[in-house]
C-alpha cells in the first residue's frame, strides 16, 4: 500500500456502516488512524468535507475524501492484493448486489433495534425474517457466500451478526431460528478476528444504553434485562 | 459482449433508477429487452426473483438475476469495452462514491416534485440547491465530471437534469439560475443522444400526470399548467 499517504477513518461508534470498513481494514491490515463523531453534534469540519454528512469517510492524505462504505471497502480490497472480491465482471456484479442488500438488512435492524411503536416492530420484525430467506439461498453449500473462500461480500454481512448475537438474549425468540445456514454462517463470520476487532470494545454497551434510553419496545418487553447490573456473558464477546 | 444470455431489463417507466441503466444500455448499444411493471401492482414472478422488490433488475439468460443500478451499470460497463469507469482504485472509488450521491439527489429530487406538504417541499428545495451548490465545486471549468472525457459517473446525473428540464416552465424559479456550470453541464448530458434514447418517450407525461392526480404542492403552485393544452415541450423527445 502508498504509504506517502494518510488513510484517516472518520466514524460513529454505534455505525454498522462504519463497522464494515473497519472490519475490512482490520483483515487487511491496513495502517490508519480513527476519528469518531458524535452522531448528534457532527462537527464543523466534518460537514465541510462529507458530501452527504454521512459516516464512515475515507481521508487520504490531507484532502481527499472517500465517502460511502461500498466505494471505501472497494478502494481498500484493491490497494491491498489479495483481492477479495471476485474478477468476473457479472460475479462482481451480484456481490455487490449483495453489499446494497446487506445494507437495507442493517437498516432494517436497526430501525427494528430502536424501534419505538410496535406495530412498527412487528412489521420490522416480519421484514427481516422474509429477507433472511435470501442469504439461507444464497449460502448453498460453502461455508461462505462464494464458496469455500471468504470474499469482500461476507465481510459486508458482520455488523449483521454483530448485532443479531447482541440480540440473541433480548429477544423473547431468536430472529434466526427458523434459519439453520444462517445460524452458521453468522457464527462462522462473528468468528473471524477481523470481526471482534472491526468495532470499538463499547459497541455492545452503547447500543444497550441506546436501546433503553430510547424507550423502545425492546426495551418496555424486558426491562429487568436492561436495567440489571449484571453485565451479559458476552463481554469474552470483545476478546481478540 | 457474450451472446449467449439475453439480456432483460425489468422497469418502471418513471423510475429514474432505471433510466440510468436504460441509458447506459443505450450509450453501449448493448442489445436488450426491457419489461415495464407496475409500481403499485408488482407480479408475483417479479417479487419472487428481486430481492429487494426493486426496479430495475436485469434478467441475464433465464436465471441470473442483477439487481441495484450501480452494480448492473458497472456490469453493463465491463462487458463492453472500451470502459467507462477510470482503472485507478482511487478515482473509481471517489466516482463510486458519487453514484451513491447522485442517488440521494434524485431521492431528494423525485420527494420534492411529488410533495403535498408546503413545508417539507421548502425544505426539500433548500436541500437540493445545496447539493447543487457543491455539485458546481467538483465541475469547476471541466465539460465532465472527470475532465474532457465522459465517464459513467455522468451518465448517474442524466436522470437529474432530465427532471429539472421538465420542471423549468413549472417552477416559479429555476433552481439552477445561480449556476452557470451546472446549467452547461445539464446541457452536455441532456444532449447526449443516449439521454434522449434512456428514457420511455411518455416520461414527462407520466410525471406531469403523477404530479397533477397526487395534489402535489407543485400542483397547487401552478394548476393552469398542469391542466392546460399540451405543451411546447413536446419537442423535448424529437430525437
Amino acid at each position: 500500500m502508498d504509504k506517502r499517504f494518510k488513510h484517516t477513518l472518520v466514524a460513529h461508534k454505534i455505525c454498522p456502516y462504519s463497522m464494515k470498513v473497519l472490519t475490512v481494514m482490520r483483515h487487511k491490515n491496513v495502517n490508519f488512524e480513527i476519528k469518531f463523531i458524535e452522531t448528534h453534534n457532527k462537527p464543523e469540519w466534518f460537514l465541510r468535507i462529507s458530501p452527504l454528512g454521512n459516516v464512515p469517510i475515507l481521508i487520504i492524505g490531507e484532502e481527499i475524501v472517500i465517502s460511502e462504505s461500498a466505494a471505501i471497502m472497494e478502494y481498500i480490497d484493491e490497494i491491498t492484493p489479495p483481492k477479495l472480491m471476485p474478477q468476473d465482471p457479472l460475479q462482481k456484479a451480484i456481490d455487490r448486489a449483495k453489499f446494497e442488500f446487506s445494507n437495507e438488512l442493517i437498516r432494517n435492524l436497526y430501525s427494528f433495534i430502536f424501534s419505538t411503536e410496535q406495530e412498527k416492530f412487528i412489521r420490522q420484525k416480519e421484514w427481516l425474517i422474509k429477507h433472511f430467506k435470501w442469504i439461507e439461498e444464497w449460502l448453498k453449500d460453502g461455508r461462505y457466500i462464494n464458496g469455500n473462500q471468504l470474499s469482500l461480500v461476507d465481510l459486508n454481512f458482520v455488523p449483521l451478526f454483530v448485532a443479531l448475537n447482541m440480540l440473541k438474549s433480548t429477544l423473547p425468540c431468536d430472529l434466526l431460528k427458523d434459519f439453520k445456514k444462517l445460524q452458521i454462517y453468522g457464527e462462522v463470520i462473528i468468528s473471524l478476528p477481523c470481526s471482534k476487532t472491526g468495532r470499538v470494545p463499547d459497541y455492545e454497551f452503547l447500543m444497550i444504553d441506546g436501546i433503553k434510553n430510547q424507550n423502545t419496545v425492546l426495551y418496555r418487553s424486558n426491562p429487568s434485562y436492561f436495567n440489571s447490573d449484571y453485565k451479559p456473558q458476552r463481554c469474552c464477546f470483545f476478546r481478540s | 459482449m457474450d451472446k449467449r444470455f439475453k439480456h432483460t431489463l425489468v422497469a418502471f417507466k418513471i423510475c429514474p433508477y432505471c433510466m440510468k441503466v436504460l441509458t447506459v444500455m443505450c450509450h453501449k448499444n448493448v442489445k436488450f429487452e426491457i419489461k415495464f411493471i407496475e409500481m403499485h401492482n408488482k407480479p408475483d414472478w417479479f417479487l419472487k426473483i428481486s430481492p429487494l422488490e426493486k426496479v430495475p433488475i436485469l434478467i441475464i439468460g433465464e436465471e441470473v438475476v442483477l439487481f441495484e443500478s450501480a452494480a448492473i451499470m458497472e456490469y453493463i460497463d465491463e462487458i463492453t469495452p472500451p470502459k467507462l469507469m477510470p482503472d485507478d482504485p482511487m478515482q473509481k472509488a471517489l466516482d463510486r462514491a458519487k453514484f451513491e450521491y447522485s442517488n440521494e439527489i434524485i431521492k431528494n429530487l423525485y420527494q420534492f416534485i411529488f410533495c403535498t406538504e408546503q413545508d417539507k417541499f421548502v425544505k426539500l428545495k433548500e436541500w437540493l440547491i445545496k447539493r447543487f451548490q457543491q455539485m458546481d465545486e467538483w465541475l469547476k471549468d471541466k465539460k465532465y465530471v472527470n475532465g474532457l472525457e465522459l465517464s459513467l459517473v455522468d451518465l448517474n446525473f442524466v436522470p437529474v437534469f432530465v427532471v429539472l428540464n421538465m420542471l423549468k416552465p413549472i417552477l416559479p424559479c429555476d433552481m439552477l439560475k445561480d449556476n452557470k456550470k451546472l446549467q452547461n453541464y445539464g446541457e452536455s448530458l441532456t444532449s447526449l443522444p443516449c439521454a434522449k434514447t434512456g428514457r420511455v418517450p411518455d416520461y414527462e407525461f407520466l410525471m406531469i400526470d403523477g404530479i397533477k392526480n397526487q395534489n402535489t404542492v407543485l400542483f397547487r403552485s401552478n394548476p393552469c399548467y398542469f391542466n392546460g393544452p399540451k405543451s411546447s415541450r413536446c419537442c423535448f423527445f424529437g430525437k
